[in-house]
């Protein structure tokens, strides 16, 4: 059963995005350009945009790899970290990127069971975004503990002490939550990524050709391929979508389940999904800016579908700014004398400048969207996206820090400043991803192609049998 | 040395391919498929297909997953090696709900995506249809029909002359070398 | 002739490598007996004892202090078997001996005779200021700067470390436009000394009060830490000189200071949030409110009874080890502070890592002020691992680091610690240390061989904390299987406990309600700290109590002056 291809006559879901007044593909696009199109962006010539990207990816990611193997050599000490607050910028690095890791597969998986078509333009490179987030996430708990040689602990393989990992520990789940989490978005990335690898094999020659037939698995698009690759493309989608809601959730806990005032809290696994979903947008609507304006992508990637996340980012971010003030409420309600000052804190405290930032970045930016105009002007999305990105930022760094530096004994105050190291690690980490992202634009294909032909008129059979009205 | 594999037809578009489909299964061919660009909605029925049993896969995966998950809790933390850990029983399963859930979907997608390649005979390198040149069109806007030579109603001209008969273009004889 | 090259041995010709009292052979006399002082060391470095050199010097022979030591007893004890009562003195110590022990009492300085005495009256104006010269708290007149634990010991009031500073009122840094770690100009008939400000509530307007100790040219550690304020001291004017030009200078002093931040409680929003916390944190009552209503204590402690989400761990056997700590005999000594760092090992990690908040004590001591900022109240609070049942650091490691033993201690195993940190931030009493470097890299060999061989030295990465001197509960018990008896109240004493000068820390078994720590335990000024949480902390503290004269806390208005 084709669920890509239900028609919009019978199901109201496709008729809603097919009979309304835009095309999900413009520029009268058949088969054939499309894939030109799309393959050609790995096939022809790579624009010199792509190696100055490259290269700055590149030393990004040097820099990183000095400032591991700095922290390695020398000890956690040339953070920033000190008594009172001992998570700092690595756990903030890791909650913002696996935040940004949200976008692809809520894209892919639960906007694929919602039958929302406009994602095929967008989900593949959404889901390589959420891959490389999430390995740059990964680097931070890694990093982070003291003895970086002795991490395999956490797994619960038998060691040498016949001892076993704790597994009440939030920090435990994050590695199950997290790597799962990572483990699945790269399967229903590969999924995805086979036919279109068969039609790179295709167009290829000689080792290309191999290589790409290796990796394409001698997909042949027979029907009979494409029933049981469909069901798995749903089954995966289904597993994914609770699991998409609850990584984050996990991560949460981390905080939520502990005891410090302003972590302690139950609103934080929604919250912090809707975090999640709000940087994931943000960061994909940064990328889907800069690449379709690069590789000439304006008719896949049409203002009709950068409208439509935006509108995700306008709601999002409505709910984040709904969990900033509900926060102060739950605070003041509980009676509590230490969740009260922890908020009233974080507001007016020492860490005041960031609680704003944040604040205006998260609740105050995304409401600009409410206009039309704005929804659809390119500079304005794409400032906006990036104010996102920092205002997320900020929110880990606001939730992480502030709370630890102010705790329960006023004796044991202090003040947390990053390192020289904190920031370069920061920095680095952007090389890492954008590395990464930068290959997979130049070796894979950036568009789901069989998805996008699917969602084309010309795909649908009942296309030709009134070819006098045509489909919409 | 050569030797016939099957019959290749194209087919201008998914609204004839579905017709096509329909043809060769009431000429009662059994070995043959219908090769598309991407999924085409009906074409399931057209064939004649059963439902994909991969659910029952993923069912018994997810399932295995989440057993495993919770048992290895289990005896890691109140069998093999009970500690007192913040003062909360040994087998504190409230806080292994999450690691159980995480290996119930780890498991499930792996049942999903290993289960279709079995299913699919997933990764085959040669297959008859590769020897033909025109089929690498099948990855980007054609649309075919091939009727394999192990079918037992395959007969080189009479399979040839149903296709032509059934609207395909393009027919080829697959020879392998 | 000195242990140690100082200021005035590189002022010498001549300097004699002195050995240790614990590296010689000497005699003590006293009131009641006399007594022989051992070696417990062959000279680490070919020391000589001032015997050793006397003797050289004034016999013909040679000699060496032990032939001095033994030939003095063979006429004290004047025995026929010289060589037994010999070793028994060596093996007891000492002999008593029959001595008039009575000394007159010079009862001149009575209270009357102090009364009628001229009490300094101060004259001091901002613009001609009075010094006080104090010893330092920590290396007293800097006999001890070249020590890394007295230089790391925070001072009881300022909780300042590695330097020394000019004290001064809220009123008189106001008026000279200064602030915490501005620099301080203190000028004296032409000669200036630079010091870094450091505000203290309480003390006189007008008056800067320096420390001395510091400053020194000589000493791996002691070198240029501080600065010596000996250059405006004058030989008239010893302790108190008065007339001095104290001025702003230019520039900053950063200051490792181990509580209160950075100056944040300058700030009014978290001044406001430590008075509203300080009476939950440390309760305290006054002796007559006290009498009236003795069960205040528990009047912060939560209304409803407190209960858990799970059936709680069963502690009811055996020996359970708690700790009740007295704020009424507290006197913030720190000298349980010094004592946990010997006794445990804790590495000195310097004034730049202090700063960065890192300081590694076990136990450490906060220090409150409440009330008028001129005239406040002060409060100490003693505070290490609580050893909670339900331990909040225990559930969030992942690897299962930390966890609780059968007696009911909060246990780290180092090996197995992998340094996340979680455990730290989830202490609500934060009194886990994090070994952000390996601190013990530079450590001389001679330090080495200081440490205490029954406490595992602790490599970076690690989190680290109070064990409640795990190794001496195991000594006991396996001296007391020896003896094939119960351990008994009284078998352990921890490091803090021990050198505790007033007794305000108990220790023991919870489960036997004869000992020291349940009679404590279960006095009505008993609570446990942020109880609220019911982690049920093992250690509980006992409320303050304060018996003020009533003739200076205001109660009496009869007898003000």
């Amino acid at each position: 059963m084709s669920i890509l291809n239900k028609h919009p006559e019978r199901d109201p879901s496709v008729a809603e995005a097919v009979a309304s007044d835009e095309l999900l593909v413009t520029g009268g696009h058949t088969f054939t350009t499309l894939t030109d199109k799309v393959s050609g962006i790995v096939e022809k010539k790579t624009p010199p945009q792509w190696y100055l990207l490259f290269a700055m990816a590149i030393s990004g990611l040097l820099v990183l790899l000095g400032a591991i193997g700095w922290l390695v050599f020398e000890g956690t000490g040339i953070w920033g970290l000190n008594n009172p607050v001992g998570w700092g910028w690595a756990i903030v690095n890791f909650v913002f990127w696996v935040g940004i890791g949200h976008a692809g597969t809520l894209i892919s998986a639960i906007l694929f069971l919602l039958r929302q078509q406009w994602r095929t333009a967008i989900n593949r490179f959404a889901e390589a975004m959420t891959i490389f987030a999430v390995i740059c996430a990964l680097v931070f708990p890694g990093i982070h503990v003291g003895r970086i040689w002795l991490a395999y602990y956490m797994f619960p393989i038998p060691n040498q002490m016949l001892i076993w990992p704790n597994f009440r520990s939030p920090l435990l789940w994050d590695i199950f939550a997290v790597g799962t989490y990572f483990t699945v978005s790269t399967l229903f990335w590969y999924v995805g990524l086979i036919p279109d690898l068969a039609t790179l094999r295709d167009r290829a020659t000689k080792l290309r050709k191999k290589v790409l037939g290796f990796f394409a698995l001698g997909w042949r698009g027979g029907n009979r391929q494409w029933q049981h690759y469909e069901k798995a493309y749903l089954m995966l989608a289904g597993l994914a979508t609770p699991l998409v809601l609850s990584v984050h959730s996990v991560v949460a806990t981390d905080f939520a389940t502990s005891m410090v005032p302003g972590w302690h809290t139950t609103i934080f696994p929604p919250y912090f999904v809707a975090g999640a979903v709000f940087s994931g947008f943000g960061m994909v609507m940064t990328l889907a800016l800069i690449a379709r304006k690069i590789y000439g992508l304006e008719d896949i990637i049409t203002v009709n579908h950068l409208e439509r996340m935006n509108k995700i980012i306008l709601v999002t971010g409505s709910m984040v700014g709904y969990a900033y003030l509900s926060e102060f409420f739950i605070a003041w309600y509980s009676g509590n004398q230490f969740e009260v000052f922890a908020f009233i804190n974080r507001a007016l405290g020492p860490y005041a400048w960031a609680y704003w930032i944040m604040f205006t970045c998260n609740v105050i930016t995304p409401q600009i969207f409410w206009f039309k105009k704005v929804r659809r002007s390119i500079p304005i999305m794409f400032v906006a996206s990036i104010f996102v990105n920092i205002g997320m930022w900020f929110e880990r760094f606001v939730i992480t820090v502030t709370s630890l530096s102010r705790d329960y004994l006023p004796s044991s105050w202090d003040y947390f400043s990053p390192s020289f190291w904190d920031i370069i690690t920061f920095v680095g980490s952007f090389g890492l991803f954008f590395t990464f992202f930068l290959l997979f634009l130049r070796f894979l294909p950036m568009v789901a192609l069989s998805e996008v032909k699917g969602v084309l008129p010309e795909a649908d059979p009942h296309h030709y049998s009134h070819k006098d009205g045509g489909a919409k | 040395m050569s030797n016939t594999l099957g019959v290749l037809a194209r087919f201008a578009n998914p609204a004839e391919l579905i017709e096509a489909a329909k043809k060769v299964r009431e000429a009662g061919y059994k070995k043959f498929d219908c090769h598309s660009p991407f999924p085409i909605h009906g074409m399931d029925d057209a064939m004649g297909l059963k439902r994909s049993p991969l659910g029952f896969i993923v069912g018994g995966m997810t399932l295995t997953g989440a057993l495993v998950g919770m048992t290895l809790q289990y005896w890691v933390a109140a069998v093999e090696y009970p500690l007192v850990i913040s003062g909360k029983p040994f087998f504190s399963w409230q806080a292994f709900i999450i690691i159980t859930f995480a290996l119930f979907v780890l498991f499930g997608a792996f049942g999903a995506v290993l289960g279709m390649f079995h299913l699919n005979r997933l990764p085959r390198l040669h297959h008859p249809v590769f020897y033909s040149d025109q089929f690498a069109r099948v990855t980007d806007d054609a649309f075919f029909v091939s009727i394999e030579v192990e079918d037992p109603k395959f007969d080189d001209k009479q399979t040839q002359a149903f296709l032509t008969g059934i609207g395909g273009v393009d027919i080829e004889l697959v020879v392998g070398e | 002739m000195s242990s140690h090259v100082d200021e005035t041995c590189v002022n010498n010709t001549w300097h004699i490598n002195q050995a240790h009292f614990l590296e010689s052979w000497g005699d003590v006399s006293g009131y009641q007996g006399a007594g022989i002082i051992q070696p417990l060391i062959a000279p680490l470095f070919d020391g000589k004892s001032t015997i050793d050199v006397l003797a050289d010097l004034l016999s013909e022979e040679e000699t060496w202090a032990y032939g001095e030591v033994h030939k003095t007893w063979s006429d004290i004890l004047n025995d026929a078997n010289f060589d037994k009562a010999w070793r028994r003195v060596v093996h007891d110590g000492f002999i008593a001996l029959d001595r008039e022990s009575q000394v007159a009492l010079n009862r001149s300085m009575t209270q009357a005779a102090v009364s009628s005495s001229n009490f300094y009256r101060p004259t001091a104006t901002t613009t001609e200021m009075e010094v006080i010269f104090s010893a330092s708290f920590s290396n007293y007149d800097g006999r001890y700067a070249n020590n890394g634990w007295m230089q790391e010991l925070p001072d009881p009031i300022t909780k300042l470390t590695w330097d020394n500073v000019a004290l001064m009122s809220v009123g008189t840094a106001k008026a000279l436009g200064v602030k915490n770690e501005d620099r301080l100009k203190i000028s004296n008939s032409g000669t200036d000394l630079f010091l870094p400000v450091w505000v203290l509530p309480g003390l006189a307007d007008n008056t800067i009060t320096v420390e001395l100790g510091f400053g020194r040219d000589i000493g791996r550690i002691s070198r240029g830490v501080g600065s010596d304020v000996n250059v405006i001291r004058k030989s008239t004017a010893i302790n108190i000189a008065s007339g001095f030009k104290v001025a702003k200078a230019p520039g900053k002093h950063t200051l490792a200071c181990v509580q209160d931040h950075h100056g944040m409680d300058e700030e009014q929003l978290a001044a406001d949030a430590i008075q509203e916390r300080l009476p939950t944190i440390v309760r305290e009552s006054s002796l007559s409110d006290y009498q009236k209503d003795p069960a205040f204590a528990m009047a912060f402690a939560e209304k409803e009874e407190l209960r858990s989400l799970w059936k709680e761990h069963d502690y009811s056997d055996g020996n359970q080890w708690g700790m009740a700590i007295d704020l009424n005999t507290c006197t913030g000594c720190s000298a349980c502070t010094i004592a946990c760092q010997s006794e445990n090992n804790i590495p000195v990690i310097g004034k730049e890592e202090v700063n960065n908040g890192r300081d590694m004590s076990w136990i450490r001591l906060d220090r409150y002020f409440s009330g008028d900022v001129e005239d406040p109240e002060m409060v100490f609070q003693p505070i290490a691992c609580q050893h909670c049942e339900m331990a909040p650091c225990e559930g969030v490691c992942p690897v299962a680091a930390t966890t609780h033993s059968e007696d009911g201690l909060n246990e780290m195993a180092y090996n197995r610690c992998i340094g996340t940190r979680y455990c730290a931030n989830n202490c609500p009493y934060k009194v886990r240390r994090f070994n952000f470097f390996n601190f013990t890299k530079d450590m001389p060999e001679i330090v080495q061989m200081a440490m205490n061989p029954d406490v595992t030295i602790r490599f970076r990465g690690v989190m680290e904390k109070c064990t409640f001197c795990v190794q001496r509960i195991n000594v006991a018990k396996i001296e007391a299987k020896n003896d094939s008896r119960d351990l008994v109240d009284g078998d352990v004493v921890v490091a803090c406990q021990q050198a505790c000068p007033t007794d305000a820390i108990a220790f023991g078994n919870i489960n036997d309600p004869q000992s020291e720590v349940s009679r404590i335990k279960a006095q009505n000024r008993d609570y446990a700290l942020l109880g609220e949480l019911n982690l049920q902390p093992r250690t509980s503290y006992g409320a303050k109590l304060r018996n003020l004269n009533p003739a200076i806390d205001g109660s009496n208005p009869a007898i003000e002056t």
